[in-house]
């Protein structure tokens, strides 16, 4: 079956084509700004400008066209609601216009799908850390389970933060990560894990008042923040697995194609002999493959989505979703 | 000695018939300043919490020989709640239930926040709940702090019990007695959940 995914929740507009589990295309456009943060009203006219390029790209780098398409499958929680959306009108309007069945599936649950798929585990923890979404996610009594979250904001939006106090725009992930390479001193940060939670609020204000001392080379600070970011990350990880009873762990999210996150992932595993394998930078961060593939998952399971019920919900939590196809 | 468990930081060996000794272990992923401040403060922290709870009358383990990464305390014999839970029916859950809310009731009276409430940290031991593993834990008279120690539970029980955690949950709060510590709670929560 050809399926149509189109993944529209944030800074990201996808669009992928898959023939069963064959990935067959995956194309997408990118909100950034030189400085500054993401302003919804932007991110949607970006998406405005790019879904019909990035749709047309998708099917032609496939070898199809619209009219091989069985099935469009679209993200439809959770995310900004503007940009939600116009991912589900798109999405609508595709379906109706050419026949075909429509699904909606849930943003971080399509993240776990295709980590499951490109690494081939059966039953792994997934650390899902992007922007606004920062949790601890494994398969439980049915449904999809949220071990451990941020209590906060996202560890993500944390990074974005802490860059623009340091003058970088967004999204600042990778020139932090370049920056961090530079750095020689570890700073001591504030270390807030509870449980298998954390939280970032009072590491932001300790860095803002590093930062306004002047004290503090930058480098030094970007390499001490991954440090303490990640350890905090990794060891929320290490006791799901261990609360779970779980060996295997995979990293999503837009932060999760860090290179030292994942490094320290795989140390992690192999000290408790647990298995890690990274995902491609592409299918880590957002992408509309995982959106096909998951909505592949739900029609094979329980069929297309009727159009009433295609309605978009910024909101929707991990386990209210219902997993049918497992 | 012999390895006995593996939990997420430390290892737990079998000294003697009574005597366990954890073992917080080098985490190889983060640097060695940050692991060594961390297994230190943790352990250090972790005897501060037991003997604290101890001598305020909660079920801990006693503890004995100290050292920088590691102690020994008592070996108690008995069943993982995780590993317990789902055959219970739903008299022997409040039961049970029961004594893990006047645990934690007695812990907070005491200003002694655990720091990670799972059912992997009770063991349940001649019909009385033990508290373990208390190395994120802290002392604090806060009801945010009080607060987020309930969230833990409420959370970890919603994720590992899903079928029974209402129930669960509820005896829980049936049985504390800080209501203000319970109202915040419902602040704790909105704040954690209105991701977008
Ligand atoms: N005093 C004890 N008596 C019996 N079993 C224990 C005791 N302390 C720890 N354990 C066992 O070892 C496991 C790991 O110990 P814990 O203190 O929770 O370490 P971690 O911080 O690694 O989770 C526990 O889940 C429990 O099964
Ligand atoms: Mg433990």
């Amino acid at each position: 079956m050809i399926v149509l995914g189109l993944e529209s929740t944030a800074h990201t507009f996808g669009a992928s084509i898959m023939d069963n589990n064959k990935i067959i295309s995956s194309e997408n456009a990118m909100f950034t700004t030189e400085e500054g943060g993401m302003i919804p009203k932007l991110i949607i006219e970006h998406h405005l400008e790019n879904f019909d390029k990035v749709i047309r790209t998708a099917l032609k780098n496939a070898g199809k066209s619209m009219k091989d398409v069985e099935l469009v499958s679209f993200s439809q929680s959770p995310g900004i609601g503007s940009v939600l959306q116009l991912g589900a009108v798109i999405a609508r309007s595709l379906a109706l216009k050419n026949k075909i069945p429509i699904i909606g599936v849930n943003h971080c649950v399509a993240h776990l799908e295709i980590a499951r798929l490109l690494t081939g585990f059966e039953d792994p923890v997934m650390l899902y850390v992007s922007g606004a979404n920062t949790q601890i996610i494994a398969f439980q009594e049915g449904k999809y389970r949220v071990f451990g979250e941020t209590l906060d904001m996202g560890a993500g939006n944390f990074i974005d933060h802490f860059g623009r106090l340091i003058g970088l725009g967004f999204p600042a992930g990778k020139k932090i990560e370049e920056s961090a390479l530079k750095g020689k001193n570890f700073v001591e940060l504030p270390y807030n894990v509870k449980g298998m939670d954390v939280n970032f609020g009072g590491l932001y204000t300790n860095l803002k008042q590093k930062i306004e001392s002047k004290q503090y080379n930058i480098n030094d600070l970007c390499y001490s923040v991954q440090e303490t970011v990640f350890a905090e990350l990794v060891e929320i990880s290490e006791r799901a697995l261990a609360h779970c009873s779980k060996k295997e762990l995979v990293v999503a999210g837009g932060v999760g194609c860090n290179k030292r996150l994942q490094e320290m992932c795989r140390i992690m595993c192999k000290e408790r002999g647990a298995k890690f394998k990274p995902l491609p930078a592409e299918y880590a961060a957002d992408n509309a493959a995982m959106i096909a593939w998951t909505g592949l998952l739900k029609y094979d399971s329980s069929g297309a989505d009727k159009m009433e019920d295609t309605i978009i919900n910024q909101r929707t939590r991990t386990e209210e979703v219902e997993v049918a196809w497992r | 000695m012999k390895e006995l468990f593996r939990g997420a930081e430390a290892v737990i060996y079998e000294v003697n018939e009574k005597t366990l000794l954890k073992k917080r272990a080098r985490k190889s992923y983060r640097i060695k300043e940050l692991d060594e401040k961390l297994r230190k403060a943790r352990t250090k922290n972790e005897i501060n919490l037991l003997r604290r709870a101890s001598s305020a009358g909660v079920c801990v383990p006693k503890v004995s020989g100290i050292e920088k990464y590691s102690f020994k305390m008592d070996y108690v014999k008995g069943e993982l709640l995780k590993n317990y839970i789902n055959a219970l029916d739903e008299k022997e859950l409040n039961c049970l239930f029961m004594k893990v809310g006047r645990g934690i009731n007695a812990l907070h009276g005491n200003n002694i926040i655990h720091g990670d409430l799972t059912t992997s940290n009770m063991i349940l031991s001649n019909g009385k709940v033990f508290f373990i593993d208390f190395g994120l834990g802290s002392l604090s008279c806060k009801a945010e702090d009080k607060a987020v120690d309930l969230h833990l539970i409420k959370q970890a029980l919603i994720a590992k019990h899903n079928r029974v955690w209402r129930k669960c949950f509820e005896t829980i709060k049936e049985n504390y007695n800080d209501a203000q510590v319970l109202e915040r709670l419902k602040s704790v929560e909105r704040r954690g959940r209105k991701k977008s």
